[in-house]
């Protein structure tokens, strides 16, 4: 997961710290999910993700 | 006399102005967003504000247009924490700060002659410059990397930070800074060497032995007065302190009433002996005494205080003032204040009297005139 993001925050380098925090971890208010499944390694960001998997980062439910 | 008054709220940045028939909200920015702190440079004219996006983190930005146009500008980030790291310190709450920009908390321009130089203080404790005008920031390194550092503890927030900046105007290398909870800490370099500055604070949430422990304290907000800048008031957790000695010590002021808690401060741009305080129920319960809005002003130092009612509510009102939501102009006349409840009330008399811009803002945060 952490090479597809870099790929793409090298074409859109603003995007990354929309979604990661300093450290490189997800933000607390964003998801992750990989072919419709919650990335389980927010941290290091370490889940597989297959050659032509469908990624969907979006702004997590939080607050109400 | 500043015509303009930038009020940062919960849901958008909005302008005041001076017209002929007085103040009134002109324009309005960023609506809908989490707008934490605007600054206003009187070297440039440039506005800075920060937005806290709750998905999306802090983001910071600048207008060179008086507010027509924004733009996107970079925000400090902190340095990846080596893998191997050891705290040099034991932090107070056991729990060491992490090290990801939680919240732009102060900002403050740099000298008159260092042009393109700003400050800009964070939530959890990190100092950043900027030498191009917000372009670049960079982590002051030996403040973070002061093994005392991480024995700050949070404040109201769960992590501490740096809400005051005091750039001394006879050398920009003299710089005060105040830390909640970390006391006050001054450099006389320009922030290569610092030193902890406290001596005299006082903090009940202690324990026995342990109330003057200058690392320990909790300023709500340090101001520094641009005439006389070895003068400095300090709204404090436990009341009101003031320094007569660039910070080299302070003493507290007793008997304020109806109350010496509160968060902000505003000291008179030449009269160092006249301050402005909005004082609350300390400390659990955070609301104004009696229902009652109502402003302190001393004009001898802290010897005594007048408490200022005129044009304010006086039932049922409990307006939270926050510590960056009070601001006097560079003249001492004009000053603003906004509450938690959305009311802005601004005085042109040096506060014997005030005038409700609005009182249907959403939560306000900070206000900010803009000088010269």
């Amino acid at each position: 997961m952490r090479e597809a993001l870099d790929a793409y925050f090298a074409t859109n380098p603003r995007a990354r710290g929309y979604v990661l925090d300093d450290q490189g971890a997800l933000r607390r208010h964003m998801a992750i999910f990989i072919d419709g499944r919650q990335l389980t390694d927010p941290v290091h960001l370490s889940d597989a993700v297959a050659a032509h998997a469908e990624i969907d980062i979006i702004q997590a439910l939080s607050g109400g | 006399m500043s015509p303009r008054c930038h009020i940062s709220t919960r849901k958008g940045l909005f302008t005041a102005e001076r017209g002929p028939a007085g103040w009134r909200i002109a324009a309005t920015h960023f609506l809908g967003d989490n707008c934490t702190l605007t600054m206003h440079d009187p070297r440039t004219g440039h506005l800075f504000t920060a937005l806290n996006h709750g998905h999306f983190g802090v983001k910071l930005h600048r207008s060179t247009d008086s507010g027509a146009t924004w733009t996107e500008i970079a925000t400090p980030k902190y340095p990846e924490k080596p893998a191997d790291y050891v705290p040099k310190s034991a932090p107070a709450e056991g729990r060491p700060a992490e090290w990801s920009l939680k919240l732009v908390w102060s900002f403050a321009p740099g000298g008159p002659d260092e042009p393109g130089v700003l400050w800009c203080g964070t939530l959890p404790g990190g100092l950043f410059k900027s030498t191009d005008n917000g372009d670049t920031w960079e982590l002051n390194r030996p403040l973070w990397d002061d093994p005392l550092r991480e024995e700050w503890s949070g404040g109201g927030a769960e992590e501490p930070g740096v809400h005051s900046i005091c750039v001394d105007p006879r050398d920009a290398r003299r710089i005060i800074i105040g830390v909640s909870c970390g006391g006050a800490w001054m450099t006389d370099d320009g922030g290569a060497t610092w030193r902890l500055s406290g001596r005299g604070m006082r903090a009940e949430y202690m324990p026995p032995g342990q109330e003057f422990e200058p690392n320990s304290q909790d300023p709500h907000l340090i101001a520094q007065c641009p005439a006389n800048p070895d003068v400095l008031w300090v709204q404090h957790h436990n009341g009101i302190f003031r320094s007569t000695d660039h910070a080299a010590s302070w003493y507290e002021i007793t008997g304020v009433l109806p109350s010496a808690f509160g968060f902000p401060v505003a000291v008179h741009p030449q009269d160092p002996d006249t301050a402005w305080f909005v004082p609350a129920v300390k400390d659990e319960k955070r609301y104004p005494a009696n229902g009652r809005v109502v402003v302190n002003r001393t004009r001898d130092g802290g010897q005594t205080f007048e408490t200022l009612t005129t044009g304010l509510p006086q039932e049922h009102a409990y307006d939270l003032v926050f510590r960056h939501a009070l601001d006097v102009d560079e003249g001492g006349e004009r000053l603003a204040f906004g509450s938690t409840t959305g009311s802005v009330w601004i005085s042109e008399d040096g506060g014997d009297s005030w005038a409700a811009v609005s009182e249907h803002l959403p939560p306000v945060y900070a206000v900010c005139f803009e000088k010269s």
